[in-house]
């Protein structure tokens, strides 16, 4: 950790790779066509596996590079493939009626951003004292969080009900390589057979959802039971 | 050279050479879509065509509709005053304002503009007012962070300061809130510009923004206007270049070859700018007015992320 945190340059290149991981959240948030949103979701996975990356090589955690690999294969390549295809089958192109405007949304996202960097400020400067850029990754840990509740609250298509769960992991992640360095390489493992699952959910929710429906809205369900 | 000739050299290079980048993004425009497009020079020869023809007044017009063109082009004329256009140091008078008087001096000639497109009651001004209001309305926020933001990065809100630090410190270039607020101060250049996609090029009433606020003027005073607004492109692509995106190649000792030197500098920065619009305007299809939302609220959020970047790092 210490490590990490006093070389100016790994710092500079880690801050810049989370404000991208940020960001594509907001473009997931932003964009009302579901195709992006994987796309950014797939940009976002090898963004956090870059990360990684640098911590495996800069902290000596050997482990971080099958975290890396793992990350990249499964959350980069597998899911966003799959999901795609699934995309292809259900022919869902955007967001047929979203409960707020996009730019609406956008906005709120960057209310959120504050009140996370007020939490994590809060978190340093009365619990432990960490270092500016564990500050940042707790920053962003809980943005992209609160963004992904956000969207979780604000769509109804399925699909984006799944990119919502997808993207809750996907801050955790980022922001747990810097904040702890050196997990457990069997958490990783956990957290990604919870994806699959996720992802395995909704390809066998969507065609029933089609059929019985007509749509992969969530709002037009009106019961849990079958 | 004295500083009193160097100011009027700053205002000079705003006033004589803002219509040649004009008169390029129109060019390389229509190059870019299979057209052979006008000359460079044509923003000239139309200022000339336009000062030498006969001035005519609607009967509604009021003393405002005449105001309104000397209003707007001597603030235009005051803001190179204020910012960095050729040297990187003070001159005379360049003290009497810091970025948010420019930006009020710009705010000033705007308002008169949408002042003058409500006085003649033309249905257009008023649209074209109207539009333009809510644009400004929703940019606002946005700049005010930049403002912000700039103020926490320099610890200053004088041009010249916050030129001086990115220059001597690479590490603050280079820094995330630095790079967010080159890309929300972007989007607002678009605005200011009237390059967003939401802008028509084609200029149909229907579709005009700010320009229809101007549709009554003829003569010597549409000229004064064409011109104003020319300027004020070129004034905010300085702002852009010298204080934020590329703040070296200026002038540090204030010497006749090197204010010469830095003109070219100038030149080929604003080159870049204008390539920069001309790729905005032309890869994306125009929409309709009712997004101008989005990029507004993206402006907001990078400004937002910067101050963040910049408060955390």
């Amino acid at each position: 950790m210490t490590m990490i945190a006093q070389h100016p340059i790994v710092v500079a290149v880690l801050s810049l790779a989370l404000f991208v991981v940020l960001i594509l959240s907001f473009v997931i948030l932003g964009s009302h066509w579901v195709r992006n949103h994987v796309y950014a979701f797939a940009l976002q996975s090898w963004i956090i596996g870059a990360i990684s990356v640098i911590v495996a090589i800069w902290g000596h955690f050997p482990l971080s590079y099958g975290i890396a690999a793992l990350t990249i294969v499964v959350r980069g390549i597998l899911i966003p493939f799959f999901v795609v295809r699934i995309l292809d089958r259900t022919g869902v192109g955007r967001e047929s009626a979203p409960i707020l405007r996009s730019s609406s949304a956008v906005v709120v996202g960057g209310v959120l951003v504050i009140f996370a960097f007020v939490i994590s400020e809060e978190v340093s400067h009365q619990l432990v004292s960490l270092p500016a850029v564990a500050v940042l990754a707790l920053t962003v840990l809980l943005a992209v969080d609160f963004i992904a509740f956000l969207m979780l609250s604000l769509r109804t298509e399925a699909l984006a009900s799944l990119l919502g769960l997808l993207m809750i992991e996907n801050g955790i992640l980022a922001g747990s390589q810097i904040l702890v360095p050196g997990m457990p390489f069997l958490l990783e493992i956990v957290i990604l057979f919870d994806l699959l699952i996720i992802v395995a959910t909704y390809a066998v929710l969507a065609p029933s959802l089609r059929a019985r429906t007509g749509g992969t809205d969530v709002r037009a369900l009106r019961e849990l039971t079958g | 050279m004295s500083d009193v000739v160097l100011q009027v050299c700053q205002v000079l290079t705003i006033v004589l050479l803002s219509p040649l980048i004009h008169g390029f993004i129109v060019f390389a425009e229509e190059r870019v879509q299979g057209n052979r497009g006008p000359s460079i020079l044509q923003p000239y020869r139309d200022l000339w065509k336009f000062f030498h023809k006969e001035q005519l007044v609607p009967t509604s017009a009021s003393f405002l509709f005449w105001l309104t063109p000397v209003v707007a082009f001597v603030a235009m004329m005051i803001v190179p005053m204020l910012i960095p256009v050729l040297t990187n140091f003070p001159l005379p008078l360049s003290n009497i304002g810091d970025i948010l008087g420019g930006g009020l001096i710009l705010t000033l000639a705007a308002f008169f503009l949408s002042l003058a497109g409500l006085d003649t009651g033309h249905p257009y001004g008023g649209m074209g007012s109207s539009r333009e209001s809510i644009l400004a309305i929703l940019a606002e926020p946005s700049l005010i962070m930049v403002f912000i933001g700039i103020t926490l990065l320099a610890e200053s809100m004088l041009p010249f300061v916050v030129n001086h630090l990115l220059v001597g410190n690479l590490a603050t270039y280079l820094s995330p809130a630095h790079l967010f607020f080159v890309a929300a101060f972007l989007i607002l250049l678009t605005v200011e510009t009237e390059r967003l996609p939401i802008h028509s090029s084609i200029h149909y009433e229907v579709y005009m923004i700010g320009e229809a606020r101007i549709l009554e003027y003829s003569g010597p005073m549409l000229g004064l206007i064409r011109w104003s607004s020319w300027m004020k492109q070129a004034i905010l692509y300085t702002i852009f270049l010298n204080v934020l995106a590329i703040p070296w190649g200026l002038s540090s000792t204030g010497s006749a070859p090197s204010v010469a030197l830095s003109v070219v500098v100038l030149l080929g920065k604003w080159l870049i700018v204008a390539c920069i619009m001309v790729v905005v305007e032309t890869v994306q299809s125009r929409l309709r007015f009712f997004r101008y939302q989005e990029p507004l609220a993206l402006a907001l959020i990078l400004a937002v992320l910067a101050v963040v970047a910049r408060q955390v790092l």
